[in-house]
């Protein structure tokens, strides 16, 4: 368990410190591409993974009335 | 919900999903590798989007305009479908400074660059008639095939209006509805206070529930809303947050409602709990609409409608746009009050349960 | 009118029996500007004095407010509403703290002027200071008052006062810094004017929803 911690606390500070490199040049050439259309597919997934998200949560309170009956 | 409504739902959406992505961007001028013109020969690429210099290769012109003065330029090759290589012939006086660019074909009508070009060794003449001007043949925009409205740095993310847009009509929708739920709860505790019979929470009960899932759904739709504005923001202003009065109302609603839950956490007593949380939201609704109705008309902003950002201006109007926006914002509010329907029977039957417990 | 100014008299008395609260309180403005000019030393942009200015106001405002229901107790409540309307009361106590929140941002304005020198209000329209010093405060008075109702009714302590306040404020505050800021680089009235509008329809729509909704908040 602590390993896995210590992995995940590393894995985000490298993560963190890549941002910056990534964020400046990259980030903007890649969502740039082919007129912006990027930008659409990362809305459009954010919004439909977010409703999917809504729907598994309710799920979930739905499988806790069904296991108190 | 009837279920014919959720069929509607569906089929709205799958719609949205389709067109929203299916439809090609209307064609476009994208730029010209051209800094400073010349009297004489001016040789440049012409760069448009989604233009067809290749397929209809017979009926392309191109050519520079000086103010409302047009000067033909010669097609030396056309590389692909999006370039074209020209020389224009300019004389040595312009009639003005305000340059652009033109390319026209019959399939994508007439698509045009402004560009900033710098013509300070021109001599400046008033009232010019050239006799090397040409007179194009200039159709208007109305292009033959389906497409969205061109513009320049939104390009294809127009398409996030039928995404990011609906979130906030669905946030609104949901909203009255927990706001109108409120209001009830209001108007029964006072009138049973004034008829002096024996409290019954089950009405009162019954409204909160409903006013406090409705709140809960919307507020899952503002949060996608905030994600996808500051996205759409990101790539398009150039900062993931922006001062814009819209943007800014929008936190504040989140925060307003977030606060309303965090009031409904902190009673403990159902009837007075129930009492507190629909004046709050009363309040908080009405904030809603001069926040984002009122107040984003008298500040300047970056949202279009309103003053600073004339690229948004032919936005509501076109056509093309308008076929899917409102059918996309139909079913998504559809979408939000089925959901906000489940989330209700859900909080219901777990108060049943307790009940029985 | 009469109940009125019964009522008003009452919270003047027991504002001036409480002499260590406003004291505390007028003590609270001070260190806050002591503690602005400490860390700034010299204000250089009017949009800078007007912020400023107003979180110290808002601040301000919060302290003051919190305690408008807590100090009464329940029993005096119970008699006070035994004898008027609770619109009255709510009227009465809202004016009021509009007042009490008005004189404590002159307060401030003054340790302002002390610390930070007048350099920065050479361009100053001084009638629209001071009827956006007047506005906002009402502002805060007026929504402060409800909402601190409402987390007294609540019963959930005076942390909650913050929670429920700070979004509900947020509109009016940021058009106030904007409206001072005006003022301060001397914009005219018609320049100034849709900021001052938007001030009356957030002050209006205050004072009308707690008229409206308080009769609802005190019923036990």
């Amino acid at each position: 368990m602590k390993t896995m911690i210590k992995r995940g606390v590393m894995l985000g500070v490298l993560t963190l410190a890549a941002i910056p490199a990534f964020a400046e040049s990259s980030l903007e050439e890649y969502f740039y591409a082919s007129g912006k259309i990027k930008v659409v597919i990362a809305v459009a997934s954010i919004v439909l993974a977010g409703l999917v998200a809504y729907v598994i949560i309710l799920d979930k309170k739905v499988k806790n009335l069904e296991k108190k009956k | 919900m009837k279920t014919w409504l959720k069929i509607v739902c569906i089929a709205l959406l799958a719609y949205t999903v389709i067109s929203s992505l299916w439809h090609p961007l209307a064609p476009g001028g994208l730029t010209v590798d051209i800094e400073k013109i010349q009297p004489g020969p001016n040789t440049f690429t012409f760069t448009g989007y989604n233009t067809h210099f290749v397929d209809d290769k017979a009926s392309l012109q191109v050519f520079v305009a000086s103010g409302s003065t047009y000067f033909c330029a010669k097609v030396d090759e056309v590389i692909d479908n999006n370039h074209v290589k020209v020389t224009a012939i300019l004389p040595d006086t312009l009639p003005s400074k305000d340059i652009s660019f033109y390319s026209n074909t019959n399939t994508d009508g007439t698509v045009y660059i402004q560009k900033p070009i710098d013509s300070r060794s021109f001599a400046f003449v008033d009232g010019f008639v050239s006799s090397v001007a040409c007179s194009p043949k200039v159709t208007n925009d109305e292009h033959q095939n389906f497409g969205y409205p061109f513009q320049v740095i939104i390009f294809e993310s127009i398409r996030n209006l039928m995404w990011h847009v609906p979130m906030w009509f669905t946030m609104f929708a949901l909203m009255l509805i927990s706001f109108i739920q409120s209001i009830k709860i209001l108007n029964q505790a006072g009138r049973e206070a004034k008829a002096d019979v024996a409290m019954d929470f089950s009405k009162i009960k019954l409204f909160d529930t409903k006013a406090a899932s409705s709140a809960g759904t919307g507020l899952v739709f503002c949060i996608l809303g905030l994600i996808t504005g500051s996205i759409w923001a990101r790539f398009t202003w150039g900062d993931w947050w922006t001062n814009d009065p819209q943007l800014n109302g929008a936190m504040v609603v989140f925060l307003m409602y977030v606060a309303y839950f965090i009031l409904r956490n902190s009673v403990n007593d159902e009837e007075k709990k129930a009492r507190l949380a629909a004046i709050f939201n009363i309040f908080a609704f009405i904030l809603l609409v001069v926040l984002l109705m009122v107040m984003p008309r008298f500040a300047e902003g970056l949202h279009p409608g309103k003053s600073g950002n004339p690229a948004f201006s032919s936005y509501d109007l076109d056509s093309s746009l308008r076929m899917v926006f409102y059918p996309a914002c139909a079913g998504f509010i559809l979408l939000g009050i089925w959901l906000y329907n489940l989330n209700f029977r859900i909080k219901r039957l777990e108060q049943e349960n307790e009940n029985n417990d | 009118m009469s109940a009125f100014r019964a009522l008003w008299k009452k919270e003047l008395l027991l504002e001036f029996r409480q002499k260590h609260a406003l004291a505390g309180i007028a003590m609270y403005v001070l260190a806050t500007v002591f503690v602005c000019y400490l860390s700034l030393e010299r204000i250089e942009s009017e949009q800078v004095w007007g912020g400023l200015m107003w979180i110290t106001g808002l601040f301000t405002a919060f302290n003051a407010m919190q305690k408008t229901f807590q100090q009464e107790g329940g029993g005096t409540q119970l008699y006070l509403y035994s004898l008027t309307s609770p619109r009255k009361i709510m009227l009465a106590k809202s004016l009021y703290n509009a007042l009490l929140v008005a004189v404590l941002n002159v307060v401030s304005l003054f340790f302002f002027l002390l610390f930070f020198g007048d350099e920065m209000l050479g361009k100053t329209d001084f009638y629209q200071l001071f009827s956006g010093l007047i506005l906002g405060s009402s502002g805060l008075g007026i929504t402060l008052t409800f909402v601190s109702g409402l987390s007294y009714k609540s019963g959930a302590g005076v942390g909650l006062v913050a929670i429920l306040g700070f979004p509900v404020i947020i509109p009016l505050l940021i058009t106030i810094v904007r409206f001072t800021t005006g003022a301060m680089i001397g914009l005219s009235w018609l320049e100034n004017g849709l900021n001052l509008l938007v001030l009356l329809i957030l002050n209006g729509s205050a004072l009308l929803l707690s008229l409206l909704l308080f009769p609802y908040l005190w019923r036990e």
